[in-house]
């Protein structure tokens, strides 16, 4: 990855530990807040990629939504974390429902073989947070990853480079997480 | 030396050996620093203030004291303002499930009457002085006397290390806080929080947690904190970690700013001193307390806040019990 990453900051307390856990240099990173980069898309045409971080409310509320498409027009690889995992549901049709709030609780989640976390198969203890899940995920939107009780954990575009956690792959809970963006990042370049 | 002589001092803080020194020290004549003050340098940040800005103090004379602690017990009495206790936890559950927060440390106050300065540290001193014990008037006439067991942050050279505190129990409830998924989740989250808070002033991927959960035994309950320890950036220093680190997430709830704006619309009164943090720079050594069991001196009465992290697993009555834990701190029986 030779040009920047952009990284979508959502109000979180967590914005760093995923900044830190990215396999890209702190120097490479651009973080704009996801107000600046709705009212200032220009900001994508600058990287190589983009990662939405997690962060409270909904991505409706948080103004994030849009970006996803504009990302996709430019077929820019695409992570979304929790609440950027949400943000590229909702932008393909999926619903976003409540379900039973897990913040800094662990799971097992078993992930199926996906184009953009190669490697990563079978069952990974992960840390969630999160009060809200995707639900009635569609094509061209893929589930690759669920917990035990079926809820989406991790989804990916069946041909653009773009994919969501709903985990936190920053976590010091999830030990795979760092391994995870590797892969990711290595399936985009 | 003898407590009760401080109550006719200016300003003064007398603090506990934890503070970086080698018995009690007592700091005399407080008055704010300049920019190129030579330490021992006192710091304080009171919760509502940001952490870019505390209180920069230095003290005319530094002398090692040993504090007797065997003043009589004077009458006094402890009443806790808990109104809306439990439509509070209820609103804060509501937040959680719309998504808008995780975990939220709300926090009410307690009055205590009939004691002096030397009465109450004395009082929190009984079984043994607390880690971060305290007793500060500051040149403002602002006072507060503190028995926190809570490491805020220390850095020895570029060393930094945290130790945010989240989880009580009752002394005789062993094994209760490790075996259980909530107050486990409760300190994670924060554990997670505190990571974030210094990757922001350390050295890429030097941000480590040391321990997950280890409990440590108080006289009046059982704590659980966790270690997070990192290397500072370049350039930074302990005043920029503590611009970084304040208010601590274990005393405002996560994520940090949705947390403490919950805060200002649920608490009745400001925090003030508790909540707050108190350190001491000397050389290239830091040591800040987190101001929890932290009581602030009102004319009549010292205001002294208890409170805990609500999250959606939390349930009105146990965390209203976990308060009465918290007032252990105050009371000369450990079982009531």
């Amino acid at each position: 990855m030779t040009r920047a990453v952009l990284f979508v900051e959502n109000g979180d307390s967590f914005s760093w530990n995923v900044i830190d856990a990215l396999p890209v240099p702190r120097a490479e990173i651009l973080i704009r807040s996801g107000r600046e980069v709705a009212l200032d898309p220009t900001c994508l045409d600058r990287v190589g990629a983009v990662v939405v971080g997690p962060g409270p409310t909904d991505p409706v509320r948080a103004g994030i939504v849009d970006l996803i498409p504009a990302a996709a027009a430019m077929a820019l690889p695409l992570l979304g974390i929790c609440l950027g995992h949400q943000a590229l549901g909702l932008a393909h049709g999926a619903r976003l429902i409540r379900t039973h709030p897990v913040h800094g609780k662990r799971a097992l989640v078993t992930f199926e073989r996906a184009r953009l976390f190669p490697g990563i198969v079978g069952p990974h203890s992960v840390m969630r947070y999160h009060s809200l899940s995707l639900d009635g995920v569609v094509p061209p939107l893929r589930v690759v990853a669920t917990t035990a009780d079926g809820i989406p954990m991790a989804i990916e575009h069946d041909w653009l480079p773009m994919a969501g956690l709903q985990f936190h792959p920053d976590s010091f809970g999830t030990p795979a997480g760092r391994r995870m963006l590797e892969a990711f990042f290595e399936a985009v370049s | 030396m003898n407590l009760p002589d401080l109550e006719r001092a200016d300003s003064f803080a007398l603090l506990s050996p934890a503070f970086g020194g080698s018995s009690w020290r007592l700091l005399r004549g407080l008055r704010a620093a300049g920019p190129d003050a030579v330490g021992p340098l006192l710091v304080y940040a009171p919760f509502e203030r940001p952490g870019s800005d505390p209180f920069r103090l230095i003290a005319d004379e530094v002398v090692d004291v040993e504090p007797s602690f065997d003043r009589p017990a004077a009458p006094f009495g402890v009443s806790l303002h808990a109104e809306g206790y439990d439509a509070a936890v209820g609103a804060i559950r509501d937040a959680i499930a719309a998504g808008d927060v995780y975990q939220v440390c709300y926090t009410v106050r307690a009055s205590v009457r009939g004691l002096d300065g030397a009465g109450l540290l004395s009082l929190m001193c009984r079984h043994g002085a607390p880690r971060f014990a305290a007793w500060v008037r500051l040149p403002w006439g602002e006072e507060f006397v503190s028995a926190s067991p809570e490491l805020f942050f220390e850095t020895r050279g570029r060393r930094i290390r945290t130790e945010p505190m989240k989880g009580t129990a009752r002394p005789d409830a062993v094994g209760v806080l490790e075996s259980s998924e909530k107050d486990r989740a409760e300190l994670a989250m924060i554990t997670d929080l505190l990571r974030n808070d210094l990757t922001s002033v350390c050295r890429p991927r030097s941000v480590a947690v040391a321990c997950e959960q280890r409990v440590i035994p108080l006289p009046y309950a059982l704590q659980t904190v966790s270690d997070i320890v990192g290397e500072l950036g370049e350039g930074m220093t302990a005043l920029d970690a503590l611009a970084a680190l304040h208010p601590g997430g274990s005393v405002t709830g996560a994520p940090k700013a949705a947390a403490l704006e919950k805060i200002r619309a649920l608490e009745a009164t400001p925090r003030n001193a508790y909540c707050g943090t108190l350190g001491l720079i000397d050389a290239d050594a830091a040591t800040f307390a987190l101001l929890i069991r932290t009581a602030v001196r009102e004319p009549d009465r010292w205001v002294y806040g208890v409170g805990g992290g609500i999250v959606y697993d939390s349930n009105a009555k146990a965390e209203f019990d976990e308060l009465h834990v918290k007032l252990g701190a105050l009371s000369w029986d450990t079982r009531s």
